[in-house]
C-alpha cells in the first residue's frame, strides 16, 4: 500500500513537470506585459524538436538544448511581432499556436515519415541523488527522478528570486504594470519584453521537450494534449508567483495520474476519465477567477512617448 | 488611448484602399504558398512546382474537383462565419472544433431516434438542423455563461470544452452508439430520409451548400442590418464605451456565442449528412481550428469567409492528394495558414508605419 502511494507521489511530480516549466515560460511573459497564446504550439515545436534531434544523434542533452534554441526563436518572432510592431497578441499568439500545430506534425512527417512501428528513443533515466535519495518516504518520491525535474525543482526558487528579489526582477514587474514609469526610470521596456518572451518560449520548448524525452519516447502529433493551455490557466490559478504555480501544477498533474490510475481500477469508460483534466481547469478557473489579479499592462502594446 | 486602438487592432487588421488590402493578400499567400509548399518541397527533393502544380489539379482540375473543394468548404464556411461573428462581438470562441462534434453528435442522435419513423425527407432534414444548431449553441452557452457572468477568460475554457466533446464522440462512437454491424468503430448510420440530397450528379457536392448560403446571408444581416448587429460590433470594438452607452454587454455576448456555436453544429450537421452518415473518429481534420484563420483573414466579414474558405479548402485537397503521393500531410495548410496571417498583419503594419512618415 505505502509502494503505491510513494510510486503515485513520485508520478505526480514527474508528470507536473511539462505544464509547470511552461507555466514558468508564460509567468515571465505576463510579468512583463506580455500575453503569450501560443504556448500549446511552442511546446508542440519544442516536443517535436527534440525528439527528431534525439532520435537522429542518440544524445537527449542534445534534443533538449536545440528545442530550446529553436523556440527562443520563435520567441523572438513572437516578441517582434508584439513588442515592436505591436501586433494584437491574441492574434499573434494564436497564430503562433496553429503554426506549432502544423509545423511539429510537418517535420515529424518529413523526417520520420510514415512508419508502422513507431520510432522510439530511450527516454531520459531517473538518477538517484546521493543522500538525499536514501531518504525514506520523500527520498523515493523528490531525489529519484531524472534530471528534467530536477531542472524544474531549480527552476522554480531561480524565476521566483529573480521575479521578486532582484532588480532585474522588480523592473520587469513594474514593466508589466506600468511600462510608463519603468520608461521614465530609464530602464529600456523593449529590451526588458524582447528579453522576458525570449526566455519565456525557451522555457515552453523545454516544457514541450519532456514529453518525448522523459515521458514518451516518441513523437506523435497534438503530443502536449492541450498542455499548453493548462499552463496558461495554472499561470491564473498560481497568480503569476512561481511558488503557487508549483503547487498548482501538483493539483493538475494528480489529477492526471489520478485519472490513469483509475482506468485501472474502475469500470468507467475511460474517455470520461480522459476528460477529468480539462473539466478541471475549467473549474479551477471559475473558482479562482474573482480573486485573479493580471498584470495591468497585459497584453497592451507599449508606445513610447505616448500620452495617456 | 491605448486601450481603445488594442481592441480597434483586431477590426482593423486590414484597412485602407482596396488596391492596397488586395496587393497585401497577394503578397502575403504567395508567401505562405512559397514557405508552407517549399519547405516540404525541399526536404523530399521534389520541385516546389511540382508541389503547386498538384494541389492546383487536385482542387480545381475537373467539375468532379472542384466539387470535392467545395465539399470541403461548407464547413470551413458554416464555422468561419460562426467564429466571425463572435470575434466581431470581441469574444474569443477557440471552442468551435467542440461545437461541431455537438452539431454532429445531435444529427446521429435524431437519426437514431427517428430511425424506422419513415418522416418525409424534409421534415426529417429540418429536425437535424434545428437540433445541431441547437446542440452547438447550448455548448457554446457554457463559455459564454461564465464569462459573462463570472468574468472567466473563455479563450481556455473553449479550447478545454473541446477536448470533453471530443472524448464524448469517442464514447458514443466506441461504446452506446457503436454499429456492431461495421467492423470499424462507427455509429450507427443515419436512415436514408435524414440524408442531404446530392445536388450535382456523380459528385459529392451535397444541399449542405445551400445551408452555408442561406447562413452567409442571415449572418451578414444580423450583424449588418440589424440593432444586435450594431451593438455586437461596438462590444468588440469597445467593451467600455458600449456599456456606457447603454448596450446590455450580457446579452450581446451570448446571443452572438449562441449564434457562433449554433454554425459550428450546422457545420458538424452537413459533414454528417452530407458526407459521412455516421460519426466516427477524425470526422474533422481540424476544421474548428483552421476556421479561426479563415475568419481572420476574411476580416470578420460574413461575405469574405467564404472566399477564404474556398481558398483553404482548395489547400485541403491539395495537401491530401500530396499525402497519397509525395507524404506531404495536411499540417502543412495549418503552416501556410500561419504564415499568411502572420505576414499580412506585418506587410499592414509596416506599410502603415511607411506611410505615416
Amino acid at each position: 500500500m505505502n509502494d503505491i502511494i510513494i510510486n503515485f507521489l513520485k508520478l505526480v511530480i514527474m508528470r507536473s513537470c511539462p505544464i509547470l516549466t511552461a507555466a514558468l515560460g508564460e509567468v515571465i511573459n505576463e510579468r512583463a506585459g506580455v500575453l503569450n497564446l501560443g504556448c500549446e504550439g511552442i511546446m508542440l515545436i519544442g516536443a517535436a524538436v527534440s525528439f527528431l534531434t534525439t532520435y537522429f544523434t542518440n544524445n537527449i542533452l542534445l534534443g533538449i538544448i536545440v528545442a530550446v534554441i529553436v523556440c527562443a526563436f520563435i520567441g523572438l518572432l513572437h516578441a517582434i511581432l508584439t513588442v515592436t510592431l505591436k501586433a494584437n497578441q491574441l492574434i499573434i499568439g494564436l497564430s503562433i499556436w496553429i503554426m506549432g500545430i502544423g509545423l511539429s506534425s510537418l517535420l515529424y512527417r518529413v523526417f520520420i515519415g510514415i512508419r508502422q512501428a513507431l520510432p522510439k528513443i530511450p527516454i531520459l533515466e531517473d538518477t538517484k541523488i546521493p543522500l538525499l535519495g536514501n531518504i525514506p518516504v520523500i527520498g523515493p518520491i523528490l531525489f529519484s527522478q531524472n534530471a528534467l525535474v530536477y531542472l524544474a525543482y531549480i527552476l522554480v526558487p531561480l524565476i521566483y528570486i529573480i521575479l521578486f528579489k532582484t532588480s532585474v526582477g522588480l523592473n520587469i514587474r513594474a514593466t508589466g504594470e506600468n511600462p510608463e514609469a519603468v520608461d521614465v526610470l530609464g530602464v529600456n521596456v523593449f529590451r526588458l519584453r524582447y528579453l522576458c518572451v525570449i526566455c519565456g518560449a525557451a522555457l515552453m520548448g523545454l516544457g514541450g521537450s519532456y514529453l518525448p524525452l522523459a515521458e514518451i519516447g516518441t513523437f506523435t502529433e497534438g503530443i502536449t494534449g492541450g498542455r499548453g493551455w493548462i499552463a496558461l490557466a495554472l499561470v491564473i490559478f498560481g497568480r503569476w508567483n512561481p511558488i503557487i504555480i508549483f503547487l498548482g501544477s501538483l493539483l493538475f498533474s494528480g489529477v492526471e495520474v489520478l485519472q490513469y490510475y483509475l482506468q485501472i481500477t474502475t469500470n468507467v469508460p475511460y474517455q470520461f476519465l480522459l476528460m477529468l483534466p480539462y473539466a478541471t481547469t475549467i473549474a479551477v478557473l471559475v473558482y479562482v477567477y474573482r480573486r485573479a489579479e493580471a498584470p495591468a499592462a497585459l497584453a497592451k502594446p507599449y508606445e513610447r512617448g505616448e500620452r495617456i | 488611448m491605448p486601450e481603445l486602438k488594442r481592441y480597434i487592432s483586431l477590426i482593423e487588421l486590414v484597412k485602407g484602399t482596396t488596391f492596397r488590402s488586395i496587393l497585401l493578400y497577394l503578397i502575403s499567400v504567395g508567401l505562405g504558398l512559397i514557405i508552407g509548399g517549399a519547405l516540404p518541397a525541399l526536404a523530399i527533393n521534389i520541385s516546389p512546382m511540382e508541389v503547386y502544380q498538384t494541389i492546383f489539379y487536385a482542387s480545381l482540375g475537373n467539375m468532379l474537383r472542384i466539387s470535392e473543394t467545395l465539399v470541403k468548404t461548407i464547413p470551413l464556411w458554416l464555422i468561419g462565419l460562426g467564429i466571425a461573428v463572435a470575434f466581431s462581438s470581441g469574444f474569443w470562441n477557440i471552442g468551435a472544433e467542440g461545437q461541431f462534434y455537438w452539431g454532429a453528435i445531435a444529427a446521429i442522435g435524431i437519426g437514431i431516434i427517428i430511425s424506422g419513423m419513415n418522416l418525409p425527407p424534409p421534415i426529417a432534414i429540418l429536425l437535424i438542423l434545428i437540433a445541431g444548431f441547437l446542440a452547438g449553441a447550448l455548448w457554446a452557452l457554457i463559455p459564454a455563461v461564465l464569462k459573462v457572468y463570472l468574468g472567466v477568460n473563455e479563450i481556455i475554457v473553449t479550447v478545454m470544452m473541446n477536448f470533453i466533446a471530443i472524448y464524448f464522440a469517442e464514447y458514443l462512437i466506441l461504446g452506446p452508439w457503436r454499429d456492431p454491424a461495421v467492423p470499424e468503430p462507427m455509429t450507427y448510420a443515419l436512415p436514408l430520409e435524414a440524408r442531404l440530397p446530392k445536388i450535382l450528379p456523380g459528385t459529392p457536392l451535397h444541399a449542405g451548400i445551400f445551408i452555408a448560403i442561406i447562413a452567409t446571408l442571415v449572418a451578414y444581416v444580423i450583424l449588418e442590418k440589424t440593432p444586435l448587429g450594431f451593438e455586437i460590433k461596438c462590444v468588440g470594438n469597445n467593451p467600455k464605451a458600449a456599456l456606457w452607452s447603454g448596450i446590455n454587454l450580457s446579452k450581446v455576448v451570448i446571443s452572438s456565442m449562441l449564434l457562433s456555436g449554433g454554425l459550428a453544429g450546422l457545420a458538424g450537421v452537413c459533414e454528417i449528412t452530407g458526407i459521412h452518415y455516421r460519426l466516427l473518429r477524425g470526422v474533422s481534420p481540424g476544421y474548428g481550428f483552421l476556421a479561426i484563420i479563415v475568419a481572420l483573414l476574411a476580416k470578420l466579414s460574413p461575405l469574405g469567409v467564404p472566399a477564404s474558405a474556398f481558398f483553404f479548402a482548395m489547400l485541403l485537397v491539395g495537401a491530401d492528394a500530396l499525402q497519397r503521393t509525395v507524404k506531404i500531410p495536411v499540417s502543412a495548410v495549418y503552416v501556410i495558414q500561419a504564415v499568411i496571417l502572420l505576414s499580412v498583419i506585418v506587410l499592414e503594419i509596416v506599410l502603415r508605419r511607411g506611410l505615416k512618415r
